[in-house]
């Protein structure tokens, strides 16, 4: 496998995302500039320029016509990808941390921070992409619960029925998109949670925390399915499409890593099996804790961003899909041998 | 006004030219110039192979998106160096990484193990210091208490003619009365320590190679001579103190005794830069 280094940013990446067909890769960071790239070999197309802060998060509609991101300028912007022109603005009152359009890109949620007083919340926005304005009055409004931590990730669950957040105290709640009634809570983390990302059918998602672990949860009964132990706080993980991995990335603390030699740093992707909880494989490259992973729709591939202000863009090997487990491979001979004998 | 100038005909670059040989591959001829200043001839020989590939619609619409923002002005065609490099290849193994993983720890928890057990609290033979025993008090007063102290004991009245270690058993319970000099002390209990650098030697998965050419410094013995046998630990040439001239010995410890046994075998009697090795045990094993 070989690596393809993207050295578009000047400071640590916040979020890396594909686009729905895989070929775009959006990447975002502190040096409040987004960039677009081409997944297949690398080429930048363009870059975002606009912001006055840190960008905190990014997301592209199922068509790739329009973008969103969220800055620490108290602002969220919308983005004509194929020019790269904002088109609109959203302002508000406390940084934004993280957005992310519904199903077909309806609504929009944007999660903003709990800083100046100021609780953190998350709006849900009309979007229209008909009209050039859009309406800058949310239809619904989430405050937190008292009993619960700060809002760190937000996203949208199967069939846009539940918003799933994530708490800086390790919790996670379910909150029901129409009313903003929080269903369910449950805290299956020590610390803060830093990732949230779902499946393809989005039935199921998996959080990461700084407490060095990252759990799958189901979404209807909000139950633990799985859990992985890492060694370092993991900033971000992803749930592969077609062969059964996690991709876990994280790392030492920005703020301890001088006192950390790379290698005891744990800087690298860990793959782990969904279902064996096995780490199977571990992919190195940055020199600093990675901060955001995203992976190829088609499953094809995945990038990391991390605080080293690279994105590393791996394309798989045919090993990687190749891999099974000794019992895997007796299941699929026994299966294949029992056909045999059917027909 | 440099174009002015009419240049010399030796300076210009001749034309790129491009033959056919006829077999699918296509031969390159291109001048360029180096950075000081001369001519330098490219010769490839090409094979172009059209790869068709089936994309979306959409996907090879955005494909021919023109750049924006920064890369507004950008006119190279594909990649752009100063944004994108191809990284170094990484080998990523699946599955076997995670075995050799846990072996690791497996074989870190045993070294642990073993620096653990150096320490041997005297009262209680727990694996922590006599000071911080925390029997110290209950112990420490009587040791009859103790069935290692009162076996010291015992071993003090069989035998008189042992008198400075066994004597120490009973002085650390608070009943000897001549001095025992630190080194001295302890013997008689749980076992030997080693004294401040001096360190604990395992020979067993150590060679020794003697007529070894003087030009092999440690690297060459550990890649090209020792690393197919197994994982070395540790590899030295033993060397003139003043001069730093290789002795032609050099010891190579191994991870196991099977590598090690495997490396003797290959190597004793081989030859190697004109002169034969002779490979055997470090120290001679113990007859089973």
């Amino acid at each position: 496998m070989r690596p393809i280094l993207l050295k578009g940013h000047e400071r640590p990446l916040s979020q890396v995302k594909f686009n729905r067909d895989g070929d775009l890769l959006f990447s975002v960071s502190k040096d409040s500039v987004a960039s677009i790239w081409y997944s297949s070999n690398g080429e930048r197309l363009g870059t975002l320029n606009g912001h006055s802060g840190a960008i905190s998060a990014i997301d592209i509609d199922p068509t790739t016509t329009f973008a969103i991101t969220g800055s620490a300028d108290f602002s969220a912007k919308l983005w004509r990808v194929e020019t790269g022109e904002c088109i609109f603005t959203w302002n508000t009152v406390t940084p934004v941390r993280g957005v992310e359009f519904n199903k077909d890109a309806s609504k929009v949620l944007v999660l903003t921070a709990e800083v100046m007083g100021h609780p953190g919340t998350i709006s849900i926005y009309p979007v229209d992409f008909t009209k050039e304005e859009q309406s800058t009055e949310p239809l619904l409004v989430i405050k937190r619960q008292p009993e619960l931590g700060v809002f760190t990730v937000a996203g949208w669950s199967y069939g846009d029925k539940y918003i799933i957040a994530g708490h800086n105290d390790g919790s996670i709640s379910k909150i029901d998109a129409e009313t903003g009634e929080f269903l369910e809570t449950a805290k299956y983390h020590e610390g803060i949670v830093t990732d949230l990302q779902f499946s393809p059918d989005r039935t199921y998602f998996i959080t990461s925390s700084k407490d060095q672990s990252a759990v799958l949860v189901d979404v209807l009964e909000f139950k633990l399915l799985k859990q992985y132990q890492a060694k370092a706080p993991v900033n971000s993980a992803v749930i592969t499409p077609v062969k059964d991995y996690i991709i876990l990335g994280g790392g030492q603390d920005a703020k301890d890593v001088t006192t950390t030699k790379s290698a005891d740093g744990k800087f690298e992707s860990k793959i782990f099996h969904k279902i064996f909880k096995d780490e199977i494989g571990r992919i190195k490259g940055h020199f600093g804790p990675i901060n955001t992973i995203a992976i190829h729709p088609k499953g094809t591939g995945f990038a990391s961003g991390g605080e080293d202000g690279y994105v590393r863009l791996h394309h798989f090997d045919q090993p990687y899909f190749d891999f099974q487990y000794d019992v895997e491979k007796t299941a699929a001979a026994t299966n294949k041998a029992s056909l045999q004998t059917a027909s | 006004m440099a174009t002015a100038v009419a240049q010399n005909w030796a300076d210009e670059l001749p034309q790129t030219q491009v033959t056919d040989n006829g077999d699918g591959t296509k031969t390159v001829v291109s001048f360029t110039r180096n950075q000081q200043g001369k001519k330098v001839k490219i010769t490839k020989r090409i094979r172009e192979t059209i790869v068709k590939e089936e994309v979306v619609p959409a996907v090879a619409q955005r494909r021919k998106w023109s750049r924006f923002g920064e890369e507004k002005d950008n006119t190279a065609v594909g990649p752009d160096t100063r944004t994108t490099m191809l990284d170094d290849p990484i080998d990523v193994q699946f599955g076997e990484e995670a075995r050799k993983r846990k072996e690791e720890e497996v074989k870190k928890r045993k070294q642990t193990e073993v620096t653990k057990s150096l320490v041997v609290c005297r009262l209680c033979q727990g694996d922590h210091f006599t000071t911080k025993c925390p029997f110290i008090g209950t112990l420490g007063v009587d040791p009859e208490s103790n069935p290692n102290m009162s076996g010291n004991n015992g071993e003090a009245e069989g035998s008189t003619a042992d008198v400075s270690g066994d004597s120490v058993g009973s002085g650390l319970g608070g009943s000897g009365s001549s001095y025992v000099p630190p080194h001295l002390r302890g013997r008689g209990g749980a076992m030997p320590r080693p004294g401040p650098g001096e360190r604990i030697h395992d020979d067993s998965t150590t060679i020794r190679i003697t007529q070894l050419n003087e030009v092999v410094d440690e690297q060459r013995l550990r890649m090209e001579l020792c690393a197919p046998f197994g994982n070395i630990t540790k590899a030295t040439v033993v060397r003139n103190r003043e001069t730093g001239r290789s002795k032609g010995v050099a010891f190579v410890a191994f991870e196991t005794e099977q590598e090690a046994q495997l490396a003797i075998d290959r190597l004793n009697n081989r030859g190697y830069l004109s002169l034969i090795l002779k490979v055997d045990w470090s120290k001679p094993k113990p007859k089973v």
